[in-house]
């Protein structure tokens, strides 16, 4: 439960993470990518860890959702 | 050369079609749902390339010419995050309780927890009036397409003429299950040629490295977010990806499901898949301003078939353009097979024949229906002229706003019917309120605040949605033990005609 807890308020932590306000004027470029696209490139690659997390921490065979 | 890829191209399409039909069983389930059979790489596959219209393709890298990499967090990020939690959260929800309730469509799910031909007819015609842009712009798409890549050889109406009568032959041959898999060969097509387009496009320039540095010395606001966005409707745009728990096409994919496990793989691979298309489309977008730096407005939805035919040798402009039908194709057939779907369940034989009417049929009327949408969008677009395009986030705002109507439905015992119709009806109004007095706009935030209408709709919808549950009649408690059962049903069994509830 509390493995579930952590993952799901990790996943939540994502939205205001989007808003990105830091970068808002930063037109650097990380890797060939501005940092902007690069910043959001990087929170998908998170969000798809964390719903790894998510989906294989799951018990059971769903059916009985 | 371009015309005889796309040739071999629907050739393939038709075979795969030809190959599913063979799994056909006449059954209306068979049909309609590929008996509940697909795996977990055909579903993710199915979803992403339903999701992924003409608008996620041409509308991003127009977008992205004159917005900049703002695009990218409004509409792809957001999906990432929000998309894989509709279908961790209620698709997998929704495919338990439509297998154990026997439905075929989303009305039908509707009708079985509110048990009310009110509500589900109001939903009924609410949800294809916001369809009707969203294949529109499918049908359009194919048009423009077909006419720039055969350098106007193929006139408009003859190119969405092609695209439909292709369509229309693969949807009636296999069904749905011949479609995931029509669908999940056409999304590897439009994935992988995006990553060529955008290297082959970013290697013409110099390499990325190159190309960047140019655009960030001509047009430096397209490479930072604040360029093309403001804060509040960034987060607006959170609110949009919402629509994925509404849609009639996702939602027949959901039902489709071998089983909630079959989930696992599209809730991960989704914000990837995600990067893997948008990334390019939009950075090809961005990069149009080096060749093309001031295109007019109404040449900016075929800039990336602009940046195909400006760098690409003949052969692999057609192969591109190939990806870009198949990206328009791969939503086209799920939504009209979603439309006739509904038509057929849901019109004729719950309101013509009772219930009554045997599997053969079903299958037939359901194969007819194709034929009618297609035809109607074909004439429709014949009338429209290309601002259609800008309609598409109107369709995504009308979906988004139903959310509490679904929400309600899987997770609160006490709403009534009554608040699930005051919901409908509260964001009917204000979603026609919203269209009508925006019309000839482009699509523009509410006032002066940046934010987008859906974030105003959709407190409303679920306000009227509490309040007027509180206040009337809770639903029986048969129909709350289909949805919240006390005991636990096993896999297949059907409960509908058990407790005594209706479809």
């Amino acid at each position: 439960m509390r493995y579930r807890r952590f993952t799901l308020t990790a996943i939540f932590l994502l939205f205001p993470l989007h808003q990105d306000f830091w970068n808002w004027e930063n037109g650097t470029l990380y890797w060939n990518l501005p940092v902007g696209l690069f910043f959001h490139l990087l929170l998908c690659l998170i969000a798809s860890a964390l719903f790894m997390l998510l989906v294989l921490g799951e018990k059971g065979s769903g059916e009985d959702l | 050369m371009n015309t005889l890829i796309i040739v071999l191209y629907f050739v393939v399409l038709l075979t795969i079609g030809i190959v599913g039909s063979r799994f056909l069983r006449g059954t209306s389930e068979s049909y309609f749902l590929a008996n509940r059979t697909i795996g977990p790489f055909v579903l993710l596959m199915s979803l992403f390339g339903t999701q992924m219209t003409a608008f996620a393709l041409l509308g991003s890298s127009g977008e992205a010419y004159h917005r900049g990499i703002a695009v990218f967090a409004m509409m792809a990020s957001s999906s990432a995050l929000i998309v894989p939690m509709v279908f961790h959260f209620l698709g997998r929800k929704i495919r338990v309780l439509g297998q154990r309730l026997g439905c075929l469509t989303q009305i039908q799910f509707f009708r079985a927890r509110w048990q009310s031909e009110i509500v589900s007819g109001v939903l009924l015609v609410f949800i294809l009036l916001l369809l009707i842009p969203y294949l529109l712009i499918g049908v359009m798409g194919a048009g423009v397409t077909f006419h720039q890549i055969t350098a106007g050889v193929v006139p408009e109406w003859m190119g969405s003429l092609i695209v439909c009568v292709v369509v229309f032959l693969y949807v009636v041959t296999s069904g749905l299950g011949g479609t995931s898999w029509v669908n999940t060969f056409q999304t590897l097509v439009f994935m992988t040629l995006g990553v060529v387009t955008f290297v082959y496009v970013s290697g013409e320039l110099g390499g990325l490295g190159e190309a960047m540095h140019k655009v960030q010395k001509s047009h430096p606001q397209l490479l930072i977010i604040g360029g093309g966005v403001t804060g509040l409707e960034l987060l607006s745009y959170l609110f949009i990806p919402l629509s994925a728990a509404m849609f009639p096409h996702l939602f027949m994919h959901w039902l489709s499901a071998r089983a909630p496990q079959s989930f696992r793989l599209s809730v991960i691979a989704y914000p990837i898949c995600i990067c893997v298309l948008w990334i390019p489309t939009v950075l090809i977008g961005v990069m149009a301003r080096i060749p093309f730096p001031n295109l007019a407005e109404a040449e900016v939805n075929s800039v990336l078939i602009r940046m195909i035919q400006h760098y690409s040798p003949d052969l692999l402009a057609g192969f591109l353009a190939a990806g870009v039908l198949a990206a328009i194709m791969s939503s086209l057939d799920s939504q009209v097979l979603a439309v006739s779907t509904i038509f057929t369940q849901d019109v004729v034989l719950h309101y013509g024949f009772h219930n009554q009417m045997s599997e053969r049929i079903q299958v037939f009327s359901g194969r007819l229906f194709v034929a009618l949408i297609l035809a109607s969008c074909f004439l429709i677009s014949r009338f429209t002229d290309r601002s259609i395009f800008s309609l598409g986030i109107w369709s995504f705002t009308g979906f988004s706003a139903l959310l509490p109507v679904l929400l309600a439905a899987l997770f609160w015992r006490r709403s009534s019917k009554w608040g699930a119709l005051a919901s409908i009806v509260v964001t009917a109004v204000l979603w026609v309120v919203f269209f009508w007095t925006r019309l000839n706009d482009s699509f523009s935030a509410v006032g002066l605040t940046g934010l987008l209408p859906v974030v105003v709709i959709l407190p409303f919808s679920t306000f009227a949605m509490i309040v007027v549950s509180l206040l009337t009649l809770p639903p029986n408690e048969s129909t709350l033990e289909m949805f919240f059962p006390r005991r636990k049903y096993s896999n297949g069994e059907k409960m509908a005609e058990e407790l005594g509830g209706s479809l």
